[in-house]
């Protein structure tokens, strides 16, 4: 078996294809917000909502109280179908 | 879309983190407004005549979707446009650059976007069907609509608190994961009496509490009475309960499984560690994402055959889809297209009547089960490459190995404990379900893989919170972990 001397057209080769590898993977962008070190869902977690969008923004706390109050909405609807009568 | 998303409610981040203390008050919070939304729906009468009865009862559990309550749908768009969307992504089906604030914001949007979008689209398909009775006047459909909807996105937000932060890890898998515990609960020891007949005979609606009362049978035999708390099929019995518990009990066996990689510090001599692959890698997402699947292929046959059809066998479109059949008055059974992608409501009656579906139901949960595992071990953030990349953050090393390999020799076991693990998941949950579970397996193994996959996470932040947590000390658990 016949050893080829280092250099030449084979090495500049690997040289160039080592290069645009490493190009490649730079130029991939992460494929999840935790792969972009962001947190988000992991391998066994789903998590959907870890950024602040721009929106109508609310204190957590107040979600709380306004989903009790949309419960209690349905109640009250409950209590007027049953003192009218009829469903609506 | 951009004039939709600044009226979007979008919920804050916390300023700082929250305490263990605090997250544990959140969750309790908001996994009881979740129960206490378990209201019957208003402006829907109790016995009226509906033309089509409940079609997707099989897929209930594994959403913690209660019929005829507010939580119709239960967490299912919140799952499925999450699994989906962050697929999409990960598999560059749409173009998204996490690195960038922007994307990443515009994405989460978009996602909460599509989960409004289809708590309506299902409102409306089963108000149009006649699920909640045959002629509406425009005033209860808005009544409806308001109600589901709303709910849709109080769920929605109540999810975003605990993503976000304020509560343990995931919002959706913490509701679904409470949802299906206490059902579980009530199942078995639920003392509620539950009106089964005309002539208003009761039964608890709890297997056990009804097994015993059972022994003093008020209209029936001894015999009789006993053997209806082993197989009543209007109400949890014995058997299922049995069966259930049986399957919790693989999965934790299963979960336990796991290769242990030795790895050592770079930095320090004899640091000395294992690192664990889990069999369950994916834990429960991969049979979510079966059953988010699966609720597609019957709700759209099911739009097509109730809107356009009519649920009229003579029809044209019933005559290719199959139509839904009446039973106990509870379900909307499918006929024989659609029926292979269901589950048998009994195993003996369904051997007999669609053999086809004890292939084709299982075939079609292991294969996209196993499928979602293995791209999703990748695209995730916790694939060879990444836990390579933290390894060499913190100065970790595989014994044995050149840093350069770690990756490679990860990838040995992680895709393959992905991918095992699932299809283990997808046989356990159809074992159940083709004994005629009608969903409770798969809400069962879903239940249990999701709580272990969030306890880990939530143990690993009590030792972190150390003994500064009020409730370790009142409930005297030892400080000094």
């Amino acid at each position: 078996m016949s050893v080829t001397p280092p250099g030449g057209q084979r090495t500049l080769q690997k040289r160039r294809q080592a290069q645009s590898i490493k190009e490649k993977q730079a130029k991939q962008t992460p494929t999840s917000t935790r792969s972009a070190g962001f947190g988000g869902s992991s391998n066994s977690i789903l998590k959907i909502f870890t950024d602040e969008a721009n929106g109508l923004r609310v204190d957590p706390l107040v979600v709380l109280f306004l989903a009790v109050g949309f419960i209690f909405s349905v109640v009250v609807l409950h209590v007027i179908s049953k003192v009218t009568g009829r469903i609506f | 879309m951009s004039p939709f998303l600044s009226l979007l409610p979008e919920v804050e981040l916390p300023y700082e983190k929250i305490q263990f203390d605090d997250k544990v008050l959140y969750t309790v919070f908001i996994c009881l407004i979740y129960i206490f939304a378990q209201l019957p729906l208003a402006g829907v009468e109790k016995d009226i005549a509906t033309s089509i009865n409940d079609p997707i009862y099989f897929l209930r559990g594994a959403f913690a979707a209660e019929p005829k309550t507010l939580l119709e749908f239960g967490v299912f768009p919140i799952v499925s446009s999450g699994l989906i969307m962050q697929l999409l992504a990960g598999l560059k089906l749409i173009k998204v650059n996490f690195k960038l604030q922007k994307d990443r914001e515009l994405f989460q949007s978009f996602t909460k976007m599509m989960i409004f979008l289809q708590y309506f689209i299902l409102t409306n398909i089963f108000i149009f069907a006649g699920y909640f009775g045959t002629d509406l006047t425009i005033f209860q459909i808005l009544v409806l609509n308001f109600q589901l909807v709303g709910t849709g996105m109080f769920v929605t937000l109540l999810a975003e608190v605990i993503d976000k932060g304020f509560g343990f890890t995931s919002g959706p898998m913490m509701i679904t994961t409470i949802n299906i515990a206490t059902n579980i609960v009530s199942d078995i020891i639920g003392v509620s009496h539950v009106k089964i007949d005309d002539e208003g005979n009761t039964e608890p609606q709890g297997a056990l509490v009804n097994f015993v009362q059972s022994f003093r049978p008020k209209d029936k035999t001894l015999f009789a009475s006993v053997l209806s708390a082993f197989n009543r099929d209007y109400l949890p019995n014995m058997t299922t309960i049995i069966i259930v518990t049986i399957i919790g009990a693989l999965v934790c066996y299963f979960q336990n499984f796991r290769v242990e990689l030795p790895i050592r510090s770079t930095r320090a001599r004899g640091m000395n560690n294992v690192y664990p692959v889990r069999l369950f890698h994916v834990a429960s997402l991969s049979l979510s994402f079966s059953y988010c699947l699966l609720f597609y292929i019957h709700i759209v046959p099911f739009a097509f055959i109730t809107l356009i059809g009519k649920n009229d066998p003579n029809n044209i479109v019933c005559k290719i889809l199959g139509h839904y059949e009446n039973v106990n008055n509870l379900l909307a059974v499918p006929t024989f297209p659609l029926s292979v992608f269901a589950p048998p409501r009994s195993f003996f009656y369904g051997l007999i009547q669609s053999p086809l579906s004890f292939v084709i139901f299982p075939t079609f949960i292991i294969v996209t089960g196993v499928w979602f595992a293995y791209k999703w071990q990748a695209i995730s953030g916790q694939s060879a490459r990444d836990i390579a990349k933290e390894f060499k953050e913190q100065g970790l090393t595989l014994a044995g190995r050149r840093e350069q390999n770690i990756a490679k020799e990860l990838s040995k076991s992680i895709p393959l404990a992905s991918a095992t693990g699932a299809a283990i998941i997808a046989l356990i949950a159809i074992i159940g379900e083709l004994l005629g579970l009608k969903g409770k397996a798969a809400s069962m193994v879903i239940g249990v893989c999701g709580g272990f996959s969030l306890l880990e996470l939530v143990t690993l932040e009590y030792q972190q919170a150390g003994g500064g947590s009020a409730f370790s000390q009142v409930l005297g658990a030892p400080t000094n972990i």
